[in-house]
């Protein structure tokens, strides 16, 4: 579970400014800033009306930005992340067999 | 005013063809025979029209499409596959087996059409535009079936048991406790991933029967190796346990552009002294729009 925090347009955040909301949720665990950032999350019990007139109700998440930016940046954290786990064992003198 | 003799058959003959063509069985006097003749309608009279614009029709005629765009249109197809050569401003009605839109395209005998998706060609590409028919002093708009677009489901359990079964376009899930204190995950996947590129919006009705889920999820997902509703979700709907109330929902697929699997998952709580029977959940009308 993490802290998120959202916006008056439900639009994530991982710091609050102030005027958002903060909601504790699992649905983004292991997920980099940016992706998170570009994701809507309505809380259960509350309502998004899209600029067309259609309302989304909660609990619901969707992407606001192209969900390949959000993927793309996901991706690349995860290899920072096997990058950075490979050169500590490197460090530790830890080889992984196979 | 002149006169002559003619032969009768002449005039049977022409009658015999003027029944012949408006399919009646009326009988013809020859001086009924000349308005009869103009009366008869020339092809096949259509019963629907495509007009474009940004602003909904007022007073609509039934099977009236409206296409939702500020570029002229300059013809229409309604076909399967996209049309070869098209003219700029074209409008593409994609058809399929069946559609919440069909109607029949003829005023007389009958054509059935199912849209389910309308494009418009501009500037050598085809955009995806809003469109909607008519019906019964009603607006109703395109919409895709996802079960026409999917061969079956695939599962990915951890605990429990359940089963996913589709009848008549209704999706019914279940899942049950084991009785001991482990939480079950269950994800039933289609079986090939579906393009959403062309859609905004999942749209589907739902009924809860004795749900003690503590979490139910519907929605697409990125892959489809994980029981795990909180992994590899993309665009969701998630219903909690105490909260689950029947209705119509929809998911924001406005930015999700790609192919993914779309998933309805289960969680359930599998102590049995709180409760271990079946929780059932019953999906309907799932469509893209």
């Amino acid at each position: 579970m993490a802290m998120i925090y959202i916006d008056a347009e439900f639009k994530c955040h991982v710091a609050d400014d102030g005027t958002m909301t903060a909601v504790e949720t699992n649905v983004f665990d292991g997920k980099c800033d940016a992706f998170i950032k570009g994701y809507r999350f309505i809380p259960a019990g509350e309502s998004w009306t899209r600029e067309d007139g259609v309302i989304f109700t909660g609990e619901m998440i969707a992407p606001w930005r192209p969900y390949s930016e959000l993927d793309a940046a996901q991706r690349e954290y995860e290899r920072e992340q096997a990058a950075d786990m490979q050169a500590a064992l490197e460090i530790l003198g830890v080889t992984v067999d196979g | 005013m002149a006169r002559g003799i003619s032969d009768d058959q002449h005039y049977k003959d022409i009658a015999a063809a003027i029944r012949t063509k408006n399919e009646t069985d009326t009988l013809y006097k020859p001086s009924e025979m000349a308005p009869a003749i103009l009366a008869i309608q020339g092809g096949v009279e259509l019963n629907f029209e495509v007009v474009g614009g940004t602003t909904q029709p007022e007073n609509p005629k039934e099977n009236t499409i409206w296409v939702n765009t500020p570029n002229e249109i300059t013809g229409w197809i309604f076909s399967v596959d996209e049309p070869t050569e098209p003219a700029d401003g074209a409008v593409w009605i994609r058809t399929g087996k069946s559609s919440n839109t069909e109607f029949n395209a003829l005023k007389q005998n009958s054509i059935n059409v199912y849209p389910r998706l309308c494009k418009q060609y501009i500037d050598n590409s085809w955009m995806k535009k809003e469109a909607m028919v008519y019906r019964d002093g009603e607006w109703e708009s395109f919409s895709e079936n996802i079960l026409d677009l999917i061969t079956g489901f695939t599962t990915q359990r951890e605990n429990g048991t359940g089963t996913i079964t589709v009848d008549n376009n209704i999706v019914t899930v279940t899942t049950k406790g084991t009785g001991s204190n482990e939480q079950a995950n269950v994800i039933y996947f289609s079986a090939e991933k579906i393009d959403i590129s062309d859609y905004t919006e999942l749209s589907f009705d739902v009924e809860f029967e004795n749900n003690n889920i503590t979490s139910g999820k519907i929605g697409f997902f990125s892959a489809n190796s994980s029981p795990y509703a909180w992994e590899n979700h993309v665009a969701t709907k998630s219903f909690p346990a105490t909260n689950a109330i029947d209705g119509h929902y929809s998911v924001d697929l406005s930015e999700t552009s790609g192919s993914y699997y779309f998933g309805i998952s289960l969680i359930g709580f599998q102590n049995e002294t709180w409760y271990a029977g079946t929780n059932t959940t019953i999906y309907k009308n799932i469509v893209l729009v």
